[in-house]
């Protein structure tokens, strides 16, 4: 695709530039074409107990060992290592780098199941498998969801976990790791037949694939259960088709597969389908003015109509609240702009110095290296790469903006990386090869060491939270953390012994898992104020009835602990976010007891659910 | 690409669709899972490629058998979401069963078609997709590394596997007691439940207070993982309050319920 681009030659004394001379291999052993016989199985070997080494990290963190952090880090550094040599040693066998990226993507994701094995924890999941209980449950597809209306509407992954629960007799629980494990893993390998089709050089599509797979959203977010993570292989595997009918395998069968996926990718996540029809737009008008693609240009605009067609129609039918779903955020986000400035701390809320090192450092160095291909390439007359690289530093400005500026920056912008990262790996790849040609003799310690920082902030800028990043004790309002027995049987309390979709409000935490495992309505709203006054309030009254609240959860944890560190706040849209001095007055819970009217349902010595109606709060005459 | 009946994937196709009914039949879930593996992610793929055609390298080739049997996994499931019956085993294994015979008859069909144009007509054979780019070897040293190389990996996977379930189940266990009361519908009847998830069985007092009639106290043993229920009627307004002595520590040494009687 990039005709321009530098390939392998075997004789490397012509007069070209060291772009495009970049015969010169990236590995450490100049004369070395073929790793050794055994250098495989070692690396496996090694890979495997690198997770080994995670799981026990894991597990001496639920005992609160002091030693698990550094376990964890070894770890995953020997994971790293072992993957990062991989590429560089074995740079001429396709399969060896191929096995090695494909091997690092599975391990990754045996680190995720290993982060909980026995349930799904992270709340996106939660909301995911509701919509696939729903399923189960009635036995037919859109069934309702509270926590997040829209899942229902783009079945794709919870069919298939429904699938394969049903034809092969396993829980639910392991469908879903089936579903995301093979989700996580095709995500990879077509990222690197992606990266192998535009740069040429299986060496660098490998050190594409890892920097894709290093990204701060690959490790533990596309490795849950959620619709984004099946949607992006769908996505990436349509752009192979694409691009290969760019580079001239104009047959009806690229055709007819690109349109499938395109039908796929829009029955499964809305934003991964808008985003996969803007680039195939974008690629029809990029191949309908470069004479080398002119030939193709009715093939890919057919594709791009295709996905267009089938977004509109399925959203005109299916799934028409996906507008004002995506309106919201997107509102939301351009209004924040507006008070631009004010998240600067956004990024790293919370994080250790050396985790706030090696955040920015995932930040600058991709830019760094972007910017600098952008420019000797620029300089070398190579317009196609100038071009790429060019690009791809726009594109990660604009993340960056967007993580600074907006007032949820950290999550758009870890989102929209997931995205760009297609595009920026590229660039990176290639310049990777750019420093190889340069250093030579030192290329491969440099490489790593840009590697290594790509890596580790990935882990340190992405997800769990860095209080959560081990397994541990219960942290109220929490995100993974507040996931515990308590909120787990007191949902499945309510959805055993409530009509399902009565408004509840809570802390964080509790909403979360009695919004999706309770099948209640988890109410987003103000109204924190009624668990911190001490006692009854006609203004409390007021925020109650104005949201139709029914039930109130209270946890007495709220007592005991001080919120999380990254958000500051027991609630959603905490009235105090940010200004605790301590924990909850128990006078502020214990006042639910004592007014009259109000019945308490539950108790389990932690937990207890208020209901509401008929009290002073539902009433205000009383 | 022409099938031919002792085609090697062919018989694969139907000894793992047999295995698959004889599994459902015995009602053996370890069968259903190595027969419906195959069933559900390889051989709908396959039967996608072939029939458009489609022979790209080894790595997309195997990315996208995995994608198309992943979607017309899904496509069954929409289906039999349509159907009376609903999304059931049977259902999403018939329509599964259906897809399969009109892709096999589709690939045999263009295939014809194809070979009448061709000189050679080779046939569809499990090879194709085990094309292989690294030369062979036939030293000791390989094999010897490999053996050992299963033998690490399969040890470290089994104990990953082994440590973080037992720790996530040894800490994630409950080990309290859950009181609760619900009206019962539109009756005067209201439950009182009483979950024991302390782990073993438990030795509780419980005290109820009603309306007029006063406060009565009794003790019950409540086994682990079981459930006390008892039914009160209620035809007088006031409260009910019922207080459960005994299980894990609580903050106020009780847990209590409460209802309200208009």
């Amino acid at each position: 695709m990039l005709s321009k681009f530098p390939r392998t030659r075997a004789n490397t004394t012509n007069s070209a530039t060291p772009l495009e001379s970049q015969s010169r291999p990236v590995s450490a052993h100049s004369g070395v074409t073929q790793p050794p016989a055994i250098f495989l199985p070692v690396a496996f070997g090694a890979s495997a107990i690198a997770v080994l080494l995670i799981a026990t990290a894991y597990a001496a963190a639920r005992d609160q060992a002091g030693w698990a952090p550094y376990l964890y880090w070894t770890g995953e550094l020997l994971l790293f290592a072992t993957a990062t040599i991989v590429v560089l040693v074995a740079r001429k066998s396709a399969t060896t780098l191929a096995s090695a990226v494909l091997v690092f993507n599975l391990a990754q994701y045996l680190v995720k199941v290993f982060y909980s094995p026995l349930r799904l924890k992270f709340p996106d999941e939660l909301q995911h498998e509701q919509s696939a209980l729903g399923i189960l449950a009635t036995r037919h597809l859109f069934p309702p969801n509270y926590s997040l209306p829209i899942s229902p509407l783009y079945p794709g992954l919870e069919a298939a976990a429904v699938g394969f629960e049903n034809v092969l007799g396993l829980s639910l629980h392991v469908c879903e790791l089936l579903v995301a494990g093979l989700a996580h893993t095709l995500l990879a390998a077509g990222a690197l037949v992606l990266f192998r089709l535009v740069i040429k050089r299986g060496d660098l599509a490998a050190l594409g694939a890892l920097v894709y797979c290093f990204g701060s959203y690959q490790a533990f977010y596309n490795s849950m259960f959620i619709y984004q993570a099946l949607a992006l292989p769908f996505a990436v595997l349509l752009f192979v088709q694409v691009v290969a009918i760019l580079q001239g395998e104009r047959q009806v069968g690229r055709l007819v597969t690109a349109m499938s996926l395109s039908a796929c990718l829009v029955i499964t996540h809305h934003v991964t389908a808008l985003f996969a029809s803007i680039v195939l737009v974008i690629i029809t008008i990029f191949a309908a003015f470069r004479p080398a693609y002119r030939a193709s240009t009715k093939w890919v605009a057919a594709t791009a109509l295709a996905s267009i067609v089938f977004l509109v129609a399925w959203v005109g039918s299916v799934a028409r609240e996906t507008l004002s779903y995506l309106s919201e955020p997107f509102q939301e986000f351009l209004s924040s702009f507006n008070s631009a400035g004010s998240n600067l701390a956004a990024p790293v809320t919370g994080q250790p110095f050396i985790d706030r090192v090696f955040t920015y450092s995932s930040i600058a160095v991709p830019l760094a290296l972007l910017s600098f291909l952008t420019i000797v390439s620029w300089r070398r007359k190579q317009i196609g790469i100038a071009t790429l690289a060019g690009s791809a530093t726009a594109l990660q400005l604009a993340v960056v903006a967007i993580r600074f500026a907006a007032s949820n920056g950290q999550e758009l912008a870890g989102r929209a990386q997931n995205f760009v990262s297609l595009y920026t790996a590229i660039g990176l790849a290639m310049c990777l090869g750019l420093v190889a040609s340069l250093l030579q003799r030192n290329a491969p310690a440099i490489i790593i060491g840009i590697l290594s920082v790509l890596f580790v902030g990935g882990i340190t800028s992405g997800w769990p939270p860095e209080y959560e990043r081990l397994p541990g004790s219960y942290r109220i309002a929490a995100f993974e953390s507040a996931i515990d027995s308590h909120a787990v049987a007191t949902s499945e309390w309510a959805r055993n012994n409530l009509s399902p979709g009565n408004r509840f409000a809570s802390d964080f935490g509790n909403l979360a898992v009695i919004g999706t495992l309770g099948n209640q309505f988890p109410v987003n709203s103000p109204y924190s104020i009624i668990f911190y006054r001490n006692s009854f309030d006609p203004r409390d009254a007021a925020v109650v009835q104005r949201d139709d609240i029914q039930f109130l959860l209270v946890d007495t944890r709220l007592t005991e602990q001080y919120p999380p560190p990254d958000s500051y706040s027991y609630f959603i849209d905490d009235s105090l976010a940010g200004r605790h001095q301590t924990p909850v007055a128990p006078g502020a819970l214990r006042k639910f007891r004592d007014i009259g009217g109000i019945t308490c349902l539950f108790d389990d010595g932690t937990v207890q659910i208020y209901g509401l109606r008929g009290s002073p709060y539902a009433d205000s005459t009383r | 690409m022409l099938i031919r009946p002792g085609n090697l994937l062919l018989l694969l196709l139907a000894a793992s669709w047999a295995g698959l009914l004889a599994a459902f039949l015995l009602q053996a879930t370890t069968f259903k899972i190595i027969f419906g593996l195959p069933v559900v992610l390889v051989f709908p793929g396959v039967l996608v490629l072939h029939l458009l055609n489609l022979h790209p390298k080894p790595l997309e080739r195997w990315a996208l058998v995995g994608v198309a049997s992943l979607a017309v996994l899904i496509g069954s499931v929409m289906v039999s979401s349509l159907t009376s019956s609903g999304i059931t085993s049977n259902s999403i294994l018939r329509i599964l069963a259906s897809v399969t015979i009109i892709l096999c008859a589709s690939n045999f069909i263009a295939s014809r078609s194809r070979s009448r144009s061709m000189a050679e007509s080779p046939t569809i054979r499990i090879e194709t997709f085990l094309r292989r780019d690294s030369e062979s070897s036939t030293h000791w040293r390989p094999v010897i590394a490999w053996c050992i190389s299963g033998g690490v990996i399969a040890a470290s996977l089994f104990g990953a596997i082994w440590l973080s379930t037992a720790s996530e189940r040894a800490t994630s266990a409950p080990d309290f007691t859950q009181l609760s009361m619900i009206h019962q519908g539109d009756s005067k009847v209201y439950r009182i439940t009483v979950i024991n998830l302390e782990g073993s069985e438990t030795k509780y007092q419980l005290e109820i207070s009603l309306p007029v009639t006063g406060t009565t106290l009794q003790t019950i043993t409540v086994e682990a993982q079981h459930t006390y229920q008892k039914d009160i009627v209620v035809d007088r307004p006031g409260e009910i309050v019922a207080r459960l002595y005994g299980g894990s520590a609580t903050g106020n040494g009780y847990r209590q319920v409460k209802a309200v009687i208009p």
